[in-house]
């Protein structure tokens, strides 16, 4: 986890005279900056940080996943929220039934052309930020069913997908996989990841 | 001149002249002197709903709370199989057959395999006919479990769904180790089970069946007694023997209707003439009949195993003599088999090639849900014993729209 | 009941050959009447399945009846040329017949003459084609 720390440097330190309100330090630590104990007391107990790095930190152990089963892969959905496999241990187990709750959009089987546009005006009603994992493969491609009349291949042709689950279905530790790393997306949002 | 505007809201302009006036008056007429304010309306129980067990949509015309007419409108799910089957060669096919009704996909395995062993002539081993039984009594009860699961958690009964998802993760034990997978196991093959049960699985399951009563007493515990349960359950929705043989309803909601009739013991295929078990029935076809009579079926489905574990041959093949690449002789058959939600019936069809011609397969839960139609119509049903029916009478989308 | 005494119970109804169950054949026009009498005087009166199969020359509408008391099954077969889709319907002896008749018209385009209200059941009202039809094809990338 990375913390932002706000430098104690000579130059930016306000002077009785040449105080301004453009810069960045308030006259407390003015005074606090003079004892080395209280710098390392303060270095210890206080993290400084922006706001946004702690929401995302909030945000990527809550989600607050749909119930959009809508084939068998809602079955090892509900199984992963049950006692064995726990989703609660990660913090992902309120589910909820209106999009306008929820924030994670797992789209859970397969994707039928008549169900298509009703799961992009579900994807639309919920409030931003939100996410979608798409699990199993009919939802990644269209799975075993990919190319029938009646089925769209995948959930990516209408929707911004963030993590693409395969299995078929997968296992719960698999959807708990991903939603981990859509958790390490979440915190730290940068475009190039570094290596871990 | 109408009261609605082009968009369909409620909206009254000025009147300019007399008749104009009068016309509005007339329109108007209607609501007057009605002591009941209320209009009926259309509500979307829509497809994407925590309590329609899938994507199913019935559109409700409701007045006030109670629930005047109901529409099914189905296939979000249809996904094509029958269609996808005729390009497939014949063992291809058992995968998809997996995905029909997906809480128990051995079981529509079998009712496939079926068909294609009577257009083909071959004979199932005996051992192979017993690995089959223990396995899709094992799935029998895996659906049921979803079943008394998800209809509890539509009573907001949320315990009652943890002991039940916890039960069906053991099974899942068992199904994992003999076919690899725990939900949709392509477990078995056109000739009979691949292999014999593997070393020590035969003991886990004895274990398993001995922990068994215990599970099923707690769930008695939590939901059978429950007088929350029964006010919802107890006379709601009944459908009783006339309309589900007019509906050609079969299985458990018939057996919950007072009608003792099962595949398994009327018209016994396989090896299920050798074992000993019982045939729960209901009174009066009401939601709680339904509820008991799978929740009894689950202990008569355990009985059938440490029956068949006992009686398994130890030594044998398990596939009849069935060639690599299979070409079905030209013909058709229809095969039917007890499964966990009524008659699953396949209706097969072969023109002497590598790959099926026709594959129909006849679902016992879209029967069931279209009889809630008229159910609604004849019977006074609020909101909520519309879903305590639904709930009930036990659909699984997969195999409602294909 | 056998297969002989059912033929002379119903005159309409011809023999078809098959190995594994009783199968009859009956003209598009008596079918309803030759149901009815299969029903009441032979007590078959469960449908279990109705399907259309689509072959090279014709199409065959398929019933599945059983017999509850005897728990037996037959077939009953009705030819019908291509180019004129059209079969009886049987809504007024099986109401199960309502949904399997709409399910036959939204797959393969058969008009049932005395429904209620045929309409698409599966697939969305504006899909163009009947997918089930031989000629219709899916594309599958191999």
């Amino acid at each position: 986890m990375e913390i932002d720390k706000v430098r104690f440097d000579e130059e930016s330190m306000p002077t009785a005279e040449g105080w301004s309100p453009s810069t960045r330090v308030s006259p407390v630590s003015d005074y606090l900056r003079n004892t080395d104990k209280t710098e390392a007391e303060l270095n210890r107990s206080v993290i400084l940080t922006t706001v946004d790095k702690v929401l995302n930190q909030g945000r990527g152990r809550s989600f607050w996943p749909l119930t959009c089963g809508l084939a068998c892969c809602a079955i090892e959905m509900m199984a992963s929220g049950g006692a064995r496999f726990d989703l609660a241990r990660f913090g992902y187990e309120v589910f909820r039934p209106s999009p306008r709750h929820a924030d994670l959009l797992i789209i859970a089987g397969t994707i039928t052309k008549k169900m298509a546009p009703l799961l992009k005006r579900i994807y639309e009603e919920m409030p931003e930020p939100k996410y979608v994992i798409a699990m199993g493969n009919c939802a990644v491609s269209g799975g075993p069913f990919a190319g029938s009349y009646s089925v769209v291949n995948g959930g990516d042709t209408f929707l911004p997908v963030d993590v693409y689950l395969p299995g078929c279905p997968p296992r719960p530790e698999a959807l708990f996989d991903a939603c981990l790393k859509l958790k390490d997306r979440v915190v730290d949002q940068s475009v190039v990841e570094r290596e871990r | 001149m109408s009261i609605y505007d082009k968009q369909g809201r409620y909206e009254t302009p000025e009147a300019q002249t007399l008749e104009e006036l009068q016309a509005q008056q007339e329109a108007l007429a209607h609501l007057e002197g009605n002591n009941d304010p209320s209009q009926p309306y259309v509500v979307n129980m829509g497809p994407q709903h925590p309590s329609t067990h899938g994507v199913f949509r019935a559109r409700l015309t409701m007045n006030g709370e109670k629930v005047v007419a109901c529409e099914n409108v189905c296939g979000y799910l249809h996904r094509g199989i029958e269609k996808l089957c005729e390009d497939k060669t014949w063992s291809q096919v058992i995968p998809y057959t997996d995905r029909l009704d997906y809480l128990s996909p051995i079981l529509n395995e079998w009712g496939y395999c079926m068909a294609v062993e009577e257009l083909l002539g071959v004979e199932v081993p005996e051992r192979g006919e017993y690995v089959r039984v223990i396995l899709g009594e094992l799935q029998r009860i895996c659906h049921h479990l979803v079943y008394l699961a998800s209809m509890a958690l539509d009573f907001n009964g949320y315990t009652a769904w943890m002991y039940m998802f916890r039960e069906r993760e053991k099974i899942f034990d068992i199904l994992e180790a003999y076919s690899g997978s725990r939900m949709n196991n392509n477990a078995l093959r056109i000739g009979g089970a691949p292999t014999p049960l593997p070393e020590g699985l035969e003991a886990k399951i004895i274990k398993w069946l001995d922990e068994f009563p215990e599970a099923m007493r707690d769930f008695e515990n939590v939901v059978n007694g429950n007088e929350i349960f029964i006010a919802r359950a107890k006379d709601v929705g009944i459908i009783d023997a006339e309309m589900c043989k007019n509906y050609g309803i079969y299985g458990a909601n018939l057996r919950a209707a007072g009608v003792k009739l099962d595949l398994r013991k009327d018209k016994p295929y396989s090896v299920y003439d050798r074992f000993d078990f019982e045939v729960p029935v209901g009174k009066q076809g009401d939601s709680l009949d339904r509820y008991l009579v799978r929740h009894e079926e689950m202990a008569e489905s355990a009985k059938i195993i440490r029956q068949a574990l006992e009686q398994m041959p130890k030594e044998g093949p398990t596939m009849g003599k069935v060639p690599k690449m299979i070409k079905v002789p030209a013909g058709s058959a229809y095969a039917q088999i007890e499964g966990g939600m009524g008659w699953l019936g396949y209706y097969v069809v072969s023109d002497g090639g590598m790959k099926p011609y026709r594959v129909r397969i006849h679902a016992p839960s879209m029967m069931s849900v279209f009889a809630l139609p008229d159910l609604v119509a004849e019977s006074d049903m609020f909101m909520q014993d519309f879903v305590a029916a639904l709930a009930s009478v036990d659909i699984v989308l997969g195999e409602v729209d294909r | 009941m056998l297969k002989e005494q059912i033929l002379n119970a119903i005159p309409s109804l011809s023999a078809v050959e098959d190995a594994h169950v009783s199968a009859f054949a009956v003209a598009r026009e008596d079918l309803v009447p030759a149901i009815m009498e299969l029903a009441n005087k032979c007590r078959y009166d469960a449908l279990l399945d109705l399907s259309v199969v689509e072959y090279p020359e014709d199409m065959v509408g398929v019933y599945n009846l059983m017999n509850l008391e005897d728990m037996d099954m037959i077939r009953v077969e009705v030819h019908f040329p291509k180019e004129d889709l059209w079969l009886p319907s049987l809504n007024d002896v099986f109401k199960a017949s309502y949904i399997l008749e709409r399910e036959m018209y939204d797959l393969f385009g058969v008009n049932y003459k005395g429904h209620p209200d045929l309409r698409r059941i599966f697939l969305p009202d504006d899909f163009v084609g009947h997918p089930l039809r031989k000629d219709y094809e899916n594309h599958i990338r191999h």
